[in-house]
C-alpha cells in the first residue's frame, strides 16, 4: 500500500496480534496448544500464568490476570465474554524437546524475558552460537505460527468458520 | 552477556540484502567510525552513543578477536549520558546569582542575564559529572543475518537502526507485525491484510460473532 508509513502499519496491524494471542489461547484451550508446521512437525504452545487483555480502549479495559491456568480460568473466560481480546501472555513453547520460555507483546509480536533452552556445548563459543541458533529457532517457529494465522485470517470461509467455534467456547456476550 | 546467560528480553532484526558484513575488515572499520566517544559538553551535548566492545563496554577499541566468534559477531551499542539533579543545578545557580547581584551591589537582575548564568553553571556541573553509562548486547549471526539488539526500547532502537546503517551500510528489517508480514507474503495479500477490520470473537445474539470484513 503506497503512502503509509511505519506507523500507520504498525497501528492497522496492530489488532492481528491480539486476535493471534488470543485464537492461540483459543487453541490451547481447545486442542492442548498443539500447532502442526507443515514439514517441521508440532510444536505445543501452552499459555503460563499470567495474561494481560485488553478491550477497544486499554487505557479503562484491561486487566492482567494471575492465574496458574489462563486456559482454564473464569476470570479469563469472562474477559473474552465482554469482548476482550489477549495483548500479552506468558507462553511457554515446546518443540522437540526444547522448552522455550517467553513474554509475547500483542501489539508487535515483541519478545520479552526470553528463556531459551540450555546449551550441551562446552566451548564458550559453541555455547554462544548455539544460543543464537535456539533465538532464531524461537523467533521462526512464531513467525510460521503467525504467518498461519494471517493464512486463515485471510481465508474468508475457513475464518468465518473458526471465528463461529471460538464464539461458542467463548460463550455469548457478559454471560458468567 | 544476557543472551547466553538467563532471561533477557530483545528485538530482532534481519539484514537487508545480505547476511553477513562485506568482510571482516569492513566491519571492525565501521564499528570504529561509528565507535562511542566522549560528551562534548562544549558543544552543549548532554548524550552520546556508539559502538563499544561486548566484553567490555568502556572498551571502544575493535580487533577480530574481540568482535568474531564464529558466526557470530558481537559487539554493544553504548549510551552514555550526563544528568544533573535539579535541586542541585537550583541551588548553584542561586548561589552565583547572589554573587553576581552582591558583586555589582544591584537587588535585581534581568530573565536574560539569569538564563545565562544558568546555562553557564549547568555546563560548568556536567564537565565535573560522571555520565550514566548503558551498554546494550548486539549479536549478528552471519549465517543467517538476524541481528539481535538486547533493548525493547524504542528510543534506543531507533537510535541503533539509525547508527548501523549510516556506519555498518547495512538497513536492518525489524522482525515486528510489519516486518513479519511484509517478509511473507506478496504485494497484494498484504494490501488485503493493511485493509482488514478486527474481529468480534463474542457472539452478542447466539451465533453472530462476525469477522469484521462484513462491516466495510
Amino acid at each position: 500500500m503506497i503512502g503509509l508509513t511505519m506507523v500507520d502499519k504498525m497501528k492497522r496491524t496492530q489488532f492481528l496480534g491480539r486476535e493471534f494471542l488470543t485464537w492461540m489461547l483459543f487453541k490451547a484451550a481447545t486442542e492442548e496448544g498443539v500447532f502442526r508446521l507443515d514439514e517441521d512437525g508440532e510444536v505445543q504452545m501452552l499459555f503460563e500464568r499470567a495474561v494481560t487483555l485488553e478491550g477497544d480502549n486499554p487505557a479503562r479495559e484491561m486487566s492482567t490476570i494471575k492465574v496458574d491456568d489462563p486456559t482454564d480460568s473464569a476470570e479469563v473466560m469472562l474477559s473474552l465474554r465482554l469482548g476482550k481480546k489477549v495483548s500479552k501472555a506468558r507462553l511457554l513453547l515446546e518443540s522437540e524437546g526444547k522448552e522455550f520460555a517467553f513474554t509475547l507483546d500483542a501489539a508487535s509480536l515483541a519478545l520479552r524475558s526470553v528463556t531459551l533452552p540450555d546449551s550441551m556445548a562446552m566451548d564458550h563459543t559453541e555455547v554462544m552460537a548455539e544460543k543464537a541458533d535456539f533465538a532464531t529457532e524461537l523467533e521462526e517457529t512464531l513467525q510460521k505460527l503467525f504467518m498461519g494465522f494471517i493464512g486463515l485470517r485471510l481465508n474468508l470461509d475457513a475464518w468465518s468458520l473458526e471465528v463461529s467455534k471460538m464464539a461458542k467456547w467463548i460463550g455469548p456476550w457478559g454471560k458468567e | 552477556m544476557g543472551f547466553v546467560t538467563g532471561t533477557s528480553s530483545y528485538t530482532p532484526y534481519q539484514a537487508q540484502g545480505k547476511t553477513g558484513p562485506d568482510s571482516r575488515e569492513s566491519l571492525l572499520k565501521g564499528l570504529t567510525a561509528g565507535r562511542i566517544t566522549p560528551i562534548d559538553v562544549e558543544l552543549g551535548r548532554d548524550r552520546t552513543m556508539g559502538f563499544s566492545t561486548f566484553d567490555d563496554p568502556l572498551d571502544n577499541e575493535f580487533t577480530v578477536e574481540k568482535v568474531f566468534f564464529d558466526p557470530l559477531a558481537v559487539f554493544c551499542l553504548r549510551i552514555d549520558k550526563l544528568s544533573l539533579p535539579a535541586t542541585t543545578l537550583r541551588l548553584h545557580v542561586r548561589s552565583r546569582v547572589s554573587e553576581a547581584l552582591a558583586a555589582t551591589g544591584r537587588n535585581m537582575m534581568p530573565r536574560a542575564e539569569r538564563e545565562e548564568i544558568s546555562e553557564q553553571v549547568r555546563g560548568e556541573l556536567l564537565r565535573r559529572a560522571l555520565p550514566t553509562v548503558n551498554a546494550y548486547e548486539v549479536v549478528w549471526d552471519t549465517s543467517t543475518g538476524r541481528i539481535r539488539l538486547y533493548s525493547t526500547s524504542q528510543v534506543v532502537n531507533e537510535d541503533f537502526v539509525t547508527l548501523f546503517k549510516d556506519n555498518l551500510d547495512t538497513g536492518l528489517q525489524p522482525l515486528n507485525t510489519v516486518g513479519i508480514l511484509e517478509r511473507h507474503l506478496k504485494p497484494a495479500e498484504l494490501e488485503t491484510v493493511y485493509q482488514m477490520m478486527s474481529t468480534t470473537f463474542v457472539a452478542v445474539n447466539p451465533g453472530a460473532a462476525h469477522t469484521g470484513e462484513d462491516d466495510r
